[in-house]
């Protein structure tokens, strides 16, 4: 299997942030991981990311509930970004809700990939990158 | 519902079955009455006009036409009712045939099949009245339309009522002496017989129909306003009239007075009726408008009740699968990385995480309770607050806060000094403005905070605004007011500042609404309802 060459994580909650970070580190299937505190930062970053033809992320974990700008408004804004070079990104909803109204909402959306439940298990994450 | 209906429907066809019998009883009975000529029967109330045989025929076919019309169908029935109409209606043309070209078709008959039969009989047959042939035609046609099944009842109702106002047209025409009605269309008038019959057969036609159009008036007395005053009305007005009438024909035979006086009698006995009814039901519409306003108000008031506890509610769950479980699930994550790591170095770093995950845990949950224990304007007693006075307890509280950041703070209650408002919620709702005001202000300028109140109607709009960084409403607006939203990367921001003053403010029935953009200060207003004090 191909070595993924960046995941990108955008929560506030450093915490998990850092224990994903740690668990994806120990799968030995990614090269680089990124980690943004809120949608904004992300968003930024992946313009940034468009205008200087840098790599953009294989996979961004998405958390819902954020400071300044959360998860929907990221999503919102992640649409309507500029062509995006044929390169497919897969988003994942990571957030601890485990509201319907929330799910099915993200389901609803086509550059949602999945909706993924906090605790997230080192199964899941393994799951997540292999699916690529 | 079902069963109550049922018995309506029930009730309607056995009324239609009983008009039926007792309109061939009497057809039976006056056609031996005409055939054997006793005319004690068939003309029974002085100046009236005797029943014919045809006619006594005609309505013979129509009761066992409407009779079957009552029965469960079969295609037997079909026939003879169709039989009945078509023979209704012949009786009804042919007459109308007679006066047309002046013969008397039915006489010419009658004579010879008493000739051919030998039959003794003294009677006559002379023509119908032109009203009756019409009513008979028209009467006719209803009963052949009535079995068949896709027949709109409208049409057959309509036929009903013209066959209904043309006899009571005539009753009335004979109960107040007047001649115009009664010689309408030639001198001929309907006998009193055919026109109680064809009001009966009228009625049960329509009864037959089932529970709509007219009848559904009468059978919705209970449910509908509409219901009781057609009910009431019409079952006023019709036997006032007919009782009037007689009144009027009894006091006419004994010459009790004159022509004249007695029409302006009755015109003003009937204005009276009917403006006494008119007003009766204007006085009832009028109660019913009052009482519907009255459970209007009180709807739109729990509507808006609900709709507030169903947005605690949706709050709530927010809480609970955000804020709460956030927290669980990170402590859940940090025992489960303590427990698969090696390194023991990692093991105690995480360790020192789990204190804060279990504070932030404990202190969602202190807010939830007590944004639980928010209650609304039933359930909690307002009083008056001096405006001046509030801010000042507030102030006194935070002293270290604005001396530390050179806040100055302007206020202006002039307009509304006084605001009837539970106590704990207003000092509340300021101490959370005012705070964040403080919290979220300019470093480079000194924050100044201005407090204003407005009075507007019976509402108080107080505002609070302040020279801090501000924020951009269009990108917030989902989120401004709600529980653990944060809009600045701000160490002291948790975001129930904001969702509990909203509480507080909606659990009254007020507003709370912020203007604002990112660099010129925030003011944040709140509306309080009912301050006509």
């Amino acid at each position: 299997m191909n070595k993924i060459h960046n995941v990108t994580i955008v929560d506030d909650d450093k915490l998990f942030a850092f224990i994903t970070k740690k668990a994806i580190e120990s799968t030995n299937l990614v090269e680089q991981i990124r980690i943004f505190g809120n949608g904004q930062e992300a968003i930024t970053f992946l313009i940034d990311c468009i205008n200087n033809h840098e790599p953009l992320p294989d996979i961004i974990l998405l958390d819902l509930n954020m400071p300044i700008m959360d998860g929907w408004q990221f999503l919102e804004e992640f649409i309507v970004l500029p062509p995006r070079l044929n390169k497919k990104i897969l988003v994942y909803v990571v957030s601890s809700s485990i509201a319907e109204q929330d799910i099915e909402r993200a389901k609803a959306l086509s550059s949602v990939s999945d909706f993924i439940v906090k605790p997230v298990s080192k199964d899941k994450i393994l799951h997540v990158l292999k699916n690529l | 519902m079902g069963s109550k209906s049922d018995n309506v429907e029930l009730k309607i066809a056995w009324l239609s079955k009983t008009f039926a019998i007792i309109v061939f009883a009497i057809s039976i009975f006056l056609f031996v009455s005409c055939f054997f000529h006793v005319s004690y029967f068939t003309n029974i109330v002085h100046k009236f006009e005797s029943i014919q045989l045809n006619s006594s025929v005609g309505f013979i076919f129509a009761a066992i036409a409407l009779w079957l019309l009552n029965k469960p169908y079969k295609p037997m029935y079909k026939i003879t009712i169709l039989f009945c109409g078509a023979l209704i209606c012949c009786i009804g043309l042919f007459t109308i045939y007679e006066y047309a070209k002046s013969i008397h078709i039915f006489q010419i008959l009658f004579l010879r099949f008493v000739e051919k039969n030998q039959l003794v009989t003294t009677t006559n047959v002379e023509r119908i009245a032109p009203l009756s042939a019409l009513s008979f035609l028209l009467l006719g046609l209803a009963l052949t339309l009535a079995c068949f099944k896709r027949t709109s009842f409208i049409y057959i109702h309509i036929l009903c009522l013209f066959i209904f106002s043309i006899s009571f047209f005539s009753l009335s025409g004979y109960l107040f002496g007047l001649e115009f009605f009664t010689g309408f269309l030639l001198s001929v008038k309907m006998s009193i017989y055919s026109i109680l019959a064809f009001i009966v057969l009228s009625i049960g036609i329509v009864l037959q129909q089932g529970n709509y159009g007219i009848v559904k008036l009468f059978t919705d007395i209970h449910e509908t306003i509409a219901g009781k005053i057609a009910y009431n009305s019409l079952l006023i007005i019709f036997p006032i009239e007919l009782l009037l009438g007689v009144l009027h024909a009894q006091a006419e035979k004994y010459n009790l007075y004159g022509n004249t006086y007695g029409i302006a009698i009755f015109t003003f006995v009937n204005i009276a009726i009917i403006a006494a009814i008119i007003l009766w039901n204007a006085n009832k519409l009028q109660i019913e408008e009052k009482n519907k306003n009255m459970v209007q108000k009180e709807l739109a008031e729990n509507v808006l009740r609900l709709s507030s506890r169903n947005s605690q509610l949706n709050d709530f769950i927010n809480i609970v699968c955000h804020n709460l479980r956030g927290p669980l699930s990170s402590i859940t994550m940090i025992t489960k990385f303590i427990d698969d790591t090696e390194n023991f170095d990692e093991k105690v770093e995480m360790m020192a995480n789990l204190n804060p995950v279990a504070e932030s845990l404990n202190e969602v949950f202190n807010e939830l309770v007590t944004s639980l224990q928010i209650k609304n304007d039933l359930e909690i007693e307002s009083e008056n607050n001096q405006l001046e006075q509030c801010v000042k307890s507030i102030l006194g509280s935070m002293e270290p806060q604005l001396k530390k950041t050179h806040a100055s703070l302007i206020t202006d209650f002039s307009e509304a000094p006084v605001l009837f408002y539970p106590k704990k919620y207003i000092v509340s709702i300021l101490y959370n403005l005012i705070s964040n005001a403080l919290k979220y202000r300019d470093t480079t300028k000194n924050p100044l905070i201005k407090i204003i109140a407005k009075k507007i109607n019976d509402k108080v709009v107080l505002s609070v605004s302040d020279n801090g960084l501000g924020l951009d409403t269009k990108m917030h607006k989902d989120n401004l007011f709600k529980i653990g939203k944060v809009f600045h990367n701000h160490s002291e921001a948790k975001g129930f500042g904001l969702f509990m003053t909203r509480s507080q403010v909606e659990a009254m029935g007020g507003r709370i609404w912020v203007e604002s953009s990112p660099g010129a200060g925030a003011t944040f207003f709140v509306e309080f309802r009912n301050q006509n004090i």
